[in-house]
Parts: structure tokens; sequence; C-alpha cells
């Protein structure tokens, strides 16, 4: 990851009455994969149109750097607001909004070849980015179809197609795996990934944070109008719960019977709590070694099967959760 | 200019690729063209349909339905009413109602009335106009012939009086003679002596001797007759004599003879006497006492004569007086007739024509077609350019806001100005197109004269289209949606459209509208420029001041382009945000609402459990559905019936499910609420899962 390329300064922005940002302070770095996480209403898509200049923030700046100093780290110099340099803002930027923005009836080269010009790409230059990016995003075979006619996925990745066919340095992505089933979210996923690989920092936001926990460099979590806390997925889990959690797996599966022999040993392998979910029993402990250890007893004893047992830090959504019960 | 061609391409493909746009495009002014071409290339009389009411069946009245026939459409109708029904109906357009005893005659005003629904303000004016016209022409043959009757009768009373001149001068001099012998009469009858006195006949002392006379008669007679007796005595003494005497038989016979004779005589003088003396008496004093009464009489007719003999003679010269003056009168009478004449003779017109027709009027044409659509071709084109215009540059922008990649056009470095030419170019090209082919079938089927002047006329074409297409697009940012784009343009287009001289002529309209009209109304400027380029030949210097006003109006209305696109992109902002704002609100709340309504399904207290009438506690839906599964259709009655829900009333209470407490209240049987409860259970689950994901 390289030097800051965007700046968001205490930017605020409200609706009305509602003031949905107040005073979100951010810094992303050129090459990474940044993820916003927030609940459903927290502000995320606002966010993101600010940064990119759609909307203007009642308070505070965004700050970009040029392509061509992004080496350099005199700030001063390097950094441009957003919105008093709008057209080296949408040069230097692609955006796709959680709805697809393509003309439907034009198909895929076509949308990429009109786009492109508005860029003021060269012909040959459009043409071999929209052969690349249909190819990337799997959609070359469909080319000529109209883009209305396309899937959802397709239409997804026509308008991430869209948005890189100027080969932009950073990539803002509002949901992209909204919609989608699981096979074209990893699809999605991997494309992103694949278009970082290419340089592009992608800055992002999304619902699904078991995928923005492998996917993002880092992630910044969106509550109440701020950013309460960016960093890679681990720091955040670390810095919000030292738990582990014990995932298990029997047959015939007491797990209430598990928990009752639990019980009795919760103080000393500092358990916090156990619960039963999805056919599994979950342990969250401070020390999982030694809970695991006592466990794998307790199904010996009870004549439990084991099946499946994993040992891991608590999900994002786990720390999420804690968060806002904690807020 | 690389970027504006980029998105004409992009508008014409997205036209194309709708058919129905395609099909518009291309085929609308060739459909325009054909129908109003058609429509107008007749000469422009009006075949309309005519009722009318004929009271009285008059040579009159045929004469004019027969004139109507020739030209018009007819319909008898037996009544005024039918006859107006038959207007409202629109059977017929108007209705003629000839008068009762339709004839010409000196009290008969012969009116014929015209019923005619003049709300149809484009067409009756010109009915009646015909229609007039038509029973003008032939009134004006009626006024003709019966002015040549008076001309005639007024040549035979010239002659006549020439004729009776003579007759006059007789008369005058008859009255002369008249009154010549009147005065002679006058004079004679005046001197005529009646004087008469009775007294003066002493008719009295007539009497008088009469009866003196009567006496003496009698004793004449009394004397007489004794003479006569003497005689007669005498003679029959002598007769005897005579026998006696000695003397011939002849001179006997001979005395005889004269003895008879004078017996005979004294006879016949005896007979006399007596008679006479009878007769004279009663006769003389009967003729005395006629002549008495004769004489009265005669004096009292000699008074009479008298008065009379006045009176005549006052009589005469009253007549005298009359004569005079009847004298005057014929002089006055022959001046009269002079004078007739006179005036007759001075009369300078009597020339049929010249009367009936004193003015004439020629209206020479300054085109000589007799097909009206060369002179509506320009109200023509500029109503294909407006309102296309209007339409398809309002509609282009409304497509591009409303489009899916409005907002990524916003997000490229692109110019407002580049989008707002490339629109503008868009249109510009289609109606260019358009109107070729309106001016090339114009030009080929109708065969009419589009070549030359072609400079300035399509330098005119092209500021119209350019007006009109801005107008459009400022349409087009203002409104949001398609449906209210087309309504403003069609709205505005018929305000222009109502106010120019398409439909209703200009001077009949109030001065002020019709001098905004003239003046302001882009419209009307266009028509009058294209009207003058290619009916009258003008050049562009020769255009006059609408083509500075159509320059201006070019300029204003590109300032109001641009503000409007900025406004519009700011508006699109804001909604954005404001969409981004709401739609934050909307799942905020919706999200904040289904994690309270899981809290509550998710820890129903104890207390507040469903209990059953056999003491069960049921706290979730799961457990109810079980349970009602469980019970026949009579026991589920005394849970559900309609009366009441009770199990819809526990979710409404206690679960706060407001939703599904009204599906449930809908379910009267057992298979709908578990029905409802199975669905709201799987609302449940799928709220739980989805609060999971989102976390």
């Amino acid at each position: 990851m390289g030097n800051i390329i965007l700046k968001i300064n205490d930017v605020s922005k409200r609706f009305g009455n509602k003031e949905i940002l107040n005073k979100v302070n951010l810094n992303i770095r050129s090459g990474e994969i940044f993820g916003i996480i927030g609940l459903s209403g927290s502000g995320k898509t606002t966010l993101l149109n600010t940064v990119i200049g759609f909307l203007q923030p009642e308070g505070g700046d965004v700050f970009f750097k040029l392509e061509h100093l992004l080496e350099y780290q005199n700030d001063a110099i390097s950094y441009r607001s957003v919105y008093k340099n709008e057209d080296d803002v949408k040069r230097m930027f692609g955006f796709a909004a959680q709805t697809p923005s393509f003309y439907s009836k034009l198909n895929s080269l076509e949308n990429l070849d009109y786009f492109g010009n508005l860029y003021n790409l060269s012909h040959d230059i459009r043409r071999t980015n929209s052969e690349i990016l249909l190819q990337l995003m799997g959609i070359y075979d469909s080319r000529h179809l109209p883009a209305g006619n396309l899937s959802g996925g397709m239409k997804k990745r026509l308008d991430i197609a869209c948005a890189l066919i100027h080969d932009p340095k950073v990539l803002i992505l509002d949901e992209p795996t909204a919609d989608l089933d699981p096979i074209l979210r990893k699809q999605m996923w991997y494309l992103i990934n694949q278009i970082n690989e290419k340089g592009t920092t992608i800055l992002l936001s999304s619902h699904f944070l078991d995928e923005l926990e492998l996917l993002c460099d880092r992630v910044g979590i969106l509550y109440d109008g701020k950013i309460i806390k960016a960093g890679t997925p681990n720091e955040i889990k670390n810095f919000y719960s030292k738990e582990e959690e014990i995932k298990l797996e029997t047959s015939p599966g007491k797990y209430n019977k598990i928990i009752n022999a639990l019980k009795r040993e919760t103080k000393e392998l500092c358990i916090k709590k156990m619960a039963i979910q999805d056919n599994k029993l979950i342990v969250y402990t401070q020390k999982a070694e030694r809970s695991l250890h006592q466990v794998l007893h307790i199904l010996e004893d009870m004549n439990e099967i084991l099946i499946d047992v994993v040992v891991e830090k608590p999900t994002l959504q786990e720390v999420l959760e804690k968060l806002i019960e904690k807020k | 200019m690389k970027k504006i061609i980029s998105i004409i391409k992009k508008n014409f493909k997205l036209i194309m690729r709708s058919r129905i746009s395609a099909l518009i495009i291309l085929f609308g002014p060739l459909l325009i063209m054909v129908v109003v071409g058609l429509a107008f290339s007749g000469s422009g009389e009006i075949r309309i349909n005519v009722g009318y009411v004929v009271p009285e069946v008059s040579n009159m009245t045929d004469s004019f339905v027969h004139l109507m026939n020739d030209k018009y459409n007819v319909k008898e109708y037996t009544d005024a009413k039918s006859c107006n029904e038959g207007i409202a109906s629109g059977e017929v357009t108007l209705c003629v109602l000839f008068p009762h005893d339709f004839v010409i005659a000196n009290n008969n005003t012969n009116e014929i009335v015209f019923t005619v629904d003049n709300s149809k303000i484009n067409l009756f004016e010109s009915v009646v106009d015909a229609l007039e016209k038509s029973f003008n022409d032939k009134a004006l043959m009626l006024t003709q012939g019966l002015t040549q009757e008076l001309l005639d009768k007024l040549n035979d009373t010239q002659s006549s009086i020439s004729n009776k001149t003579e007759l006059i001068l007789n008369l005058k001099n008859e009255n002369k003679i008249l009154r010549e012998d009147t005065n002679v009469v006058s004079n004679e009858v005046g001197g005529l002596d009646l004087d008469f006195d009775y007294n003066n006949l002493k008719i009295d002392v007539l009497e008088d001797e009469s009866d003196s006379l009567s006496d003496a008669f009698d004793t004449v007679k009394g004397v007489a007759d004794d003479v006569i007796k003497e005689s007669e005595d005498l003679i029959n003494d002598l007769d005897d004599e005579i026998d006696d005497m000695n003397i011939s038989s002849s001179d006997k016979n001979n005395l005889d003879d004269l003895l008879n004779e004078s017996l005979t005589n004294i006879l016949e003088l005896k007979n006399n006497m007596n008679d006479t003396g009878e007769i004279n008496t009663d006769d003389l004093q009967a003729t005395i006492s006629a002549l008495k009464t004769t004489l009265r009489n005669v004096d009292q007719k000699f008074a009479r004569a008298t008065s009379a003999r006045d009176t005549s003679v006052s009589k005469i010269s009253n007549m005298d007086d009359k004569l005079n003056a009847s004298l005057i009168k014929i002089m006055k009478i022959e001046e009269t007739f002079q004078a007739i004449y006179s005036n007759i003779d001075a009369t300078e017109v009597t020339n049929l024509e010249s009367i009936t027709k004193p003015i004439t009027k020629r209206v020479d044409k300054i085109f000589t077609e007799d097909s009206q659509l060369n002179f509506y071709f320009p109200y023509l084109v500029i109503l294909i350019i407006m309102f296309i215009g209007l339409l398809l540059a309002s509609t282009l922008v409304v497509m591009e806001k409303t489009s899916r990649a409005h907002f990524r056009n916003f997000v490229t470095p692109t110019s407002d100005m580049t989008f707002i030419f490339g629109q503008y170019v868009t249109t510009l090209i289609i109606m260019v197109i358009q109107l070729v082919i309106v001016l090339s079938i114009f030009g080929f089927y109708f065969h009419r004269d589009v070549i030359s002047n072609l400079a300035t006329t399509t330098f005119i074409l092209f500021l119209l289209i350019t007006l009109f297409t801005w107008i459009g697009m400022i349409i087009g940012n203002i409104f949001n949606t398609e449906e209210t784009s087309t309504l403003a343009s069609i709205s505005l287009g018929s305000i222009l459209l109502f106010i120019s001289d398409l439909i209703f002529p200009l001077e009949r309209m109030p001065p002020l509208i019709a001098e905004i009209a003239r003046t302001y109304n882009p419209f009307v400027l266009g028509t009058e420029l294209l009207r003058k380029a290619m009916m009258h030949k003008r050049t562009i210097s020769q255009s006059g001041v609408d083509l500075y006003i159509v320059l201006l109006y070019i300029i204003v209305v590109f300032v109001f382009v641009i503000l409007s696109h900025k406004l519009m992109k700011r508006s699109y902002l804001l909604r954005w945000g404001g969409y981004v704002a709401r739609r934050h609100l909307r799942m905020q709340k919706q999200s904040q609402e289904e994690k309270k309504l899981l809290k509550r399904y998710n820890n129903v207290p104890t207390d507040e459990y469903f209990i059953t009438k056999d003491n069960k506690k049921l706290g979730n839906l799961v457990e109810m559905r079980n349970y009602i599964k469980a019970l026949n259709d009579s026991e589920f009655k005394e849970y559900v019936n309609s009366e009441a829900n009770v199990f819809a009333d526990w979710v409404l209470d206690v679960l706060k499910n407001d939703e599904l407490s009204i599906i449930m209240r809908k379910a009267k049987r057992k298979s709908g609420t578990m029905t409802c409860l199975q669905k709201g259970i799987k609302k449940y689950d799928k709220l739980q899962s989805k609060l999971t994901k989102k976390k």
C-alpha cells in the first residue's frame, strides 16, 4: 500500500434535520481495498457519494492526490479538493453506484465506447480497454446483447466495467454484491481482487462483512455518522474482542448438555458466552486452547462424536454486534 | 466535438432501437404531408350539408332549393326544430328556413333565416358566407328582374307622359271653352227674367168675369136655345111650307136638303151649344181654376226658377271657379308630368347592370394556384417544426434524465455545454431529415416550387428549428417525467397555435393580444418569415424586423437552456441526495421496526403467553400453529368465529404485529389461520436471518 491517495477530513453531511455524516475522518491509501461497514442506513452510500463529489458536504472537505503526484509526500502541494477539481476527480475516479448505470438499449461494447468517449479516450484505447474489461468481467460473449437483456450479475459487471473504462486510479463501489446470489458474489469479489491487483485503489461499501473481512485490506466502521474505527480486519477484531470462537459440530448434538457441563468451568476457562447456532455449538472464550481441551473431554464422556471443530477469532459481524450492543 | 458526436450517435441508436420512435420519426412527417396535402389540395370550396325547411312550396322556394342542391348536400326537414336537431347531431351544418308565402310582393319581407352552429368557429362564418353568397346571387337575379320591371315602367311612364301631353293641352283648351261657355251660360241664366207676380194677373177678377161670362153664356145659351128652337120650328115650318110650295121637285129637294142641312147644323149647333155650355162653363171654370192653380204653380215655379236661376248662377260661378281651379290643377299636372318626364329623362343611370351592380369588384390573386396547399404550407412546416421540436427535444432530455445512465454522465469529465449541444444537434438532425422528407414530397408530389429562394428558406428553417428545439429542451429540463414534459410541450404549442392566425384571424382578436401575437409569438413570426421567403421570394435582408426578433429569441432561449440545465443538474443531484437520504432514513426506520418486531417475538414475557382453553401456554407462532393443527373444527370455532379471533388478538396485542393480525382476521377457517401463521413464521425467520446477515 502506498501513500494516502484520498483524505476525508471532518466531512459532515445532513439532509434536512437529519445528520447523516458527522465529522467523518478517513484516509485511503493508494492500492488498497478499503471497505466501509455499517448498519443499514448508517450513511455508507452518502459517504461514498460525498467522496466522489456528487454530494456537497456541509462541513469538511475531501482531498485527493493527483495521479502524477502520487509518489510525492508533500501534502500541501499534492492534494486537491474534490469539490474544486471536478474534472480531475472524474478522470481519476471511477464510480459504480448500487443501481447499475448504463444505457439499456445499447450493448456492452456501445456503452463502453460511449463512456470511453466521454473520458476523451482515443478510439484505440477505448477498443483495447473495452476488450480487456469485457474479458475481465466475463461478459465478452454477450457484448453485442442489449445491456437491458443481461442478467443481474452481468449488469453489475458491466456497470463496473463502465466505471473502469478510463482506467481510474480509484474505483468507488457502492455495495457491489448487493442483490447477487452467493456464487455471483464470489465471482464479484474475485473480480474486485483482480482489479485491485492491477493497481486500482478500491473504496467500497458492503453489507457482507464476511466478504469484507476476507477481501479488504482495511475497513472502517461507520456508526452514528462517524468512522469509529478503521484498520485491518484483524486490528479491529483484536481491538474490540480478545475472545476466540470454538465452533463445534457433533453427533448426536446434545449441545445443551455440553453447555451445562461447561458451565461449571466457565470462570476458569474464561468462557464468555456459549451459543447454539446453525446446528453448531459456539463457545466464546479467551482461552481457546484450554477450553477446547475441556470440550473434547466432555464430548468423550458424553459419547458425542466430533464432526467438525473450528477455532477462530470472532467475525467482523460479531464484533459489530458487540459494538452496537455496547453503544 | 468528439464527445458531441458520440452523444449524437448514442441518441440515434437509442431512438432507432425503439422501433416505434423510428417509425414516427421517419414516417410521421410523411403521414402528415399526405394527410394534409390531400386535405388542403382542394380549391377551398366548402362542401357542406345543408338542411332546409319549406313551410309552403312555391316557385321561389323551388328555385332556391335547386340552387342549394347544385352546390351542397341538402336535406329537407319538416320544421325548424327538427332541423336544429340535425345541426346538433351533426347531420347538417346549417339550416335554411324559408318564409311562408315566399313571393315577391309589396308587403312580403321574405326573410330567409339561416340557423347555424356558431360553435364551429372555424367553419360557421365561411359556411354562412358561402351560402349567403349563393343566396345573394339569386337575390341579385331577382333584384335585376324587379329593377328591369321598374325601368320598363319608368320608360312606359315616360312614354305615356309624352303621349298624354296633347291630351293635357286638349284638356286645357276644353277647360277654357267650358269656362267661356260657363260664362255665357252664367250670363244667360243670370239674365233670365223670371219676374212673375201672380197677384198682378188678377185671376180673381178673371174668375169673377168667368162667372159673369158663365151667367152671360147661360143667358146667351138660353137665347140661343130659344133661337135654335125657333129656328127649328122655322125650319120645320119651312119644311112644311115647302111641300106646299109650287116649285119643282128638284127645287123642293134642294130646299129640303138645305133645310135638312140647316136643321142638321142647327141640331149640331144645339148640340154644340149644349156641349159648350156644359163644357165651356165648367171647363172654363175648371180651366180658370186650373189656370189659377197653374198660375199659382207657375208662380211658385217661377219663384223656384228664380231661386234656381240664382243658384245656378251661383253654381255656374262656382263651376267657373272650379274650372279655373281645375285648369290650375291641369297645369300642375302638366308641370308634374313635365317634371316627371324631366326627372326620368335626367336619370343618368338607366342601365340594369349599372343599377344592380353599381360597384363590381375583382379579386386579383397574387398567386394563381387553385390549391390551398401552397398557402397553408408555411403554416404546416412551422407547425411540424414547432410540435416536433418541442416534443422531441423535451422527450430526449427527459429520457436522458430518467435513464439509468444519466448518473454516469455526471461522473464523466464532460461539460454541460457538450451535453446540451449533443441533444440539440440530435434534434436538429432528426428535424432536418423530416423537413427534407416534407419538402421533397411537397415539391415532387404536389408539384410545388421549393427550390427557389432555397438559401433564405433554409436559413429561416434552421433558426426556427433551433428556437423550438431549445424551448423543448427547457421544458425537458424543467419537467421530470415524459408525461409532464409532453403535456407541457403540447400545451405550449397549442397556446402558440391558438394565438396565431391559423385558426382564428389575428385581426379578430383584441388588439393587445393581436399585437403581442404578431410581434412575439414565434409561431407567427416563423410563418411570416417562411411565407415571405417561399411565396414572395424575399431574401434574408428583406425579411424585416421579424428576423431580428427570432434571432433575439434564440439568444435569450439559449441562455435559459443553459440555466435550466444547470438547475436540472442541481435538482437531480438534490433528488439523488434526497433519494439517498430518504433511502437512508427509510432503511433506518425499517431496520428499527424490524428489530423491534423481532425482539418482541423472541422475548414474549411468560405472563403474556397465549393460554388455551385447556390451559396450555403458547409463546410463539410455531407453538400456536402446532396447537391449532391439533384442534378439530368445532374446537377451532371456540377461538375463531364471526365474533372474535383470539389468536389474531394475541398477535396484535402481544407480538405487536399489525400486519399479521390483519391477515389472520381475514381467515375464518383453521386452514386459513394456519397458512397465515406459517407465513408469519417464515417472515420472522427471514427477518432473523436478514438482520443477522446485515450485522
